[in-house]
């Protein structure tokens, strides 16, 4: 079995508060790996984590084989982090062009594709500062996506998008794990959580389940996934000695 | 290191930019205005200064007769534009300066004459007002060129035609020598503009590129950035390179207004001037970039205002003299690189010195090594910015 992302023993402290408290995390080749945890439980610690961002406390993370931090694993990485992170006074084209640069993709096809997909060719000359919220994600989507990486670290990529362009996201991503790109989605809506090959569950820094949607139901005796992680989040007493 | 990387970062920071006019207005029309400004206050004609004349002078007997130099003294200071002098008593003269009726007043002694005949060196007494040192200053400075001015007429006069010129000395009476200005083609502003030019350079490229720095990180980019192949020096490189472009449109800009529009006198290369306006800005990006590390909004950015850029603007001898000025306060001057940079631009523009000199070349070496220097810091700690 091959690993795309292997996590051990990861301590991530940031002065007083632990924020990954002893990880150990493994995440399949052409696997969509849905991250679930209340806020703060370290989603997004741990993304910055296999990107080489943070520098662990202790343990280790190894990203296609090589330790982390390691930059020249980052061209087979795209990463959309949780907020932002675009130039507002750049037009949509312009941001997408320049991180598809820095990742090695010259040339306006990819460009284009990528701005195809999140639909938005129509406003690739307007300033990212005059979209809307969800247009600003799908650009955001778009810079992650632009240079066809391996690994897609996507940080709650969906806030703030409507229904019919999630589910058009949701099949992009099926169509890239078909094609061997492994996907780590952290998220908080359970029917996107419904659609992954495996979820971990993480609480205070720890992984407390792992499972595929429907292990997780059955762990919890829920019917439904928002019970579920409910479940999870209000201690876990009634899953003890899960995960 | 991948140059088409570092291109991209400073392509990206050009197309910001231009998506913001009002910047660029910042960067060019600010300064141009503000130097305009300047070529107003150093060069427009002000009307003439208020003086008054007490002359007690008894004159002296020499080969022509007797004569009174005070009153020849008194005579060209009536004929000089800048001055306007009205006759008084020593009483009246003290009390038109306390008054304000006049700026300031020349009290010639009984023995005037005698003493500079016989080589004595007489006092002039100037009266100032003296509440504004600014204005006294500038009253001193004027009364003392009119006077100074009005020496070959008193050599003529008390040689007389007949008689050889030498029978005064060249400095016949007392006066500071410091509050005489310049040559006469060299006026202040030619002695400002370049410093200045300079000065504008530094202050608003070190403000644009610090404030462009904070927003990479706090709008998240930086992540991003760090998150994608990019090396940390690439993109201080990138920085460097984007903020240059419009470094080099600024000076080429400031120097051909300065030049062709206020005209200033200077008397070397151009060039010359323009490369070491250039390397300063750089210099001004990378530690833009670098202490931008060390704040956390505009506001902390702004607070580097009154602690990088005004010291350096009233210590590195674009005002007074790097020289002149005590020795902790030469220190401090001596670790600015605007000091060097107005250094080397003085020497260009006002002395033409060229690369040649040693001089020229040491103070643009220590500009280059600032910059360098500040690039190392700059990408050192950009690792830094993002956790
Ligand atoms: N740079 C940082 N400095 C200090 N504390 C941090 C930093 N980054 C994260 N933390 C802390 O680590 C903990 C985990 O944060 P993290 O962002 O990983 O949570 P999360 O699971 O992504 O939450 P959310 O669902 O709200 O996105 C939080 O307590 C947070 O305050
Ligand atoms: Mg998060």
């Amino acid at each position: 079995m091959s690993y795309v992302v292997e996590a051990r023993g990861i301590v991530q402290k940031f002065g007083p508060i632990t924020a990954i408290d002893g990880l150990d995390l493994r995440i399949q080749v052409g696997n969509i790996y849905g991250l679930l945890g209340p806020n703060g439980s370290g989603k997004s610690t741990f993304i910055r984590l296999a990107l080489g961002l943070l520098k662990a406390t202790s343990g280790t993370i190894a990203v296609f084989g090589a330790q982390m931090p390691d930059r020249k694993i980052l061209r087979r990485i795209g990463y959309m982090p949780q907020a932002g992170s675009l130039y507002l006074d750049l037009t949509v084209r312009e941001n997408v062009s320049f991180f598809a640069t820095l990742s090695g993709v010259t040339g306006r096809a990819k460009v284009d594709e990528a701005l195809e997909l999140v639909d938005l060719a129509a406003r690739r000359e307007s300033l990212v500062g005059t979209l809307s919220g969800g247009m600003r994600q799908r650009v955001s989507l778009a810079c992650a996506l632009v240079h066809h990486p391996g690994l897609l670290l996507l940080d709650e990529p969906t806030v703030g998008v409507d229904p019919r362009l999630r589910r058009s996201f949701w099949q992009h991503f099926r169509r890239l794990a078909a094609g061997g790109t492994t996907i780590v989605v952290s998220s908080h809506v359970m029917d996107e959580a419904d659609r992954c090959d495996k979820l971990g569950f993480m609480r205070q820094g720890k992984l407390l389940a792992e499972g595929t949607p429907a292990d997780l139901r059955r762990m919890t005796g829920q019917t439904n996934l928002e019970e579920a992680f409910l479940c999870f989040a209000e201690g876990g007493r009634r899953v003890e000695g899960i995960g | 290191m991948s140059a088409t990387r570092t291109i991209a970062i400073a392509k990206r920071i050009v197309s910001q930019f231009l998506h913001d006019r009002r910047t660029i207005g910042l960067l060019v029309v600010v300064p141009v205005v503000l130097l305009t400004l300047l070529g107003l206050l150093f060069r427009s004609d002000t009307p003439p200064l208020p003086l008054a004349v007490a002359d007690e002078d008894r004159g002296a007997t020499n080969q022509t007769g007797t004569i009174s130099l005070a009153k020849m003294l008194t005579e060209s200071l009536e004929r000089n534009k800048d001055l306007s002098i009205v006759k008084l008593d020593r009483a009246a003269l003290a009390g038109q300066v306390k008054d304000g009726k006049v700026k300031g007043g020349v009290v010639f002694g009984p023995d005037f004459s005698r003493k500079i005949l016989a080589h004595e060196q007489p006092a002039i007494q100037i009266v100032l007002e003296g509440s504004n040192p600014a204005v006294s200053g500038s009253v001193a400075t004027a009364l003392a060129r009119a006077l100074r001015e009005a020496i070959p007429a008193l050599l003529t006069g008390v040689a007389g035609p007949a008689n050889p010129v030498g029978s005064i000395t060249a400095d016949p009476f007392k006066l500071d020598p410091d509050y005489i200005y310049g040559n006469e083609s060299f006026d202040q502003l030619d002695y400002f503009a370049p410093v200045a030019i300079g000065f504008f350079a530094f202050f608003f490229v070190f403000l644009l590129s610090s404030v462009s720095f904070l927003r990479e990180r706090s709008q998240g980019t930086l992540e991003r950035l760090m998150a994608s192949p990019v090396s940390r020096a690439e993109i201080a490189l990138g920085y460097m390179l984007g903020f240059s472009l419009f470094a080099i449109a600024q000076g080429v800009v400031l120097l051909l207004f300065a030049v062709f529009v206020i005209h200033i006198h200077y008397t070397g290369s151009l060039l010359i001037v323009f490369i070491v306006e250039i390397v300063l800005t750089v210099g001004a990006v990378n530690l833009g970039i670098f202490l931008s590390t060390f704040t956390r909004n505009e506001l902390q950015v702004l607070q580097f205002i009154p602690m990088v850029i005004v010291p350096q603007g009233l210590l590195s001898g674009m005002f007074w003299p790097v020289g002149d000025m005590p020795v902790l306060l030469k220190e401090i001057a001596y670790v600015m690189p605007l000091t060097y940079a107005n250094f080397a631009l003085r020497d260009v523009m006002v002395k033409g010195l060229g690369l040649a000199e040693p001089q020229v070349l040491f103070d643009l070496a220590i500009l280059v090594a600032f910059a360098t220097l500040m690039l190392a810091f700059g990408a050192l700690t950009l690792r830094r910015q993002v956790a």
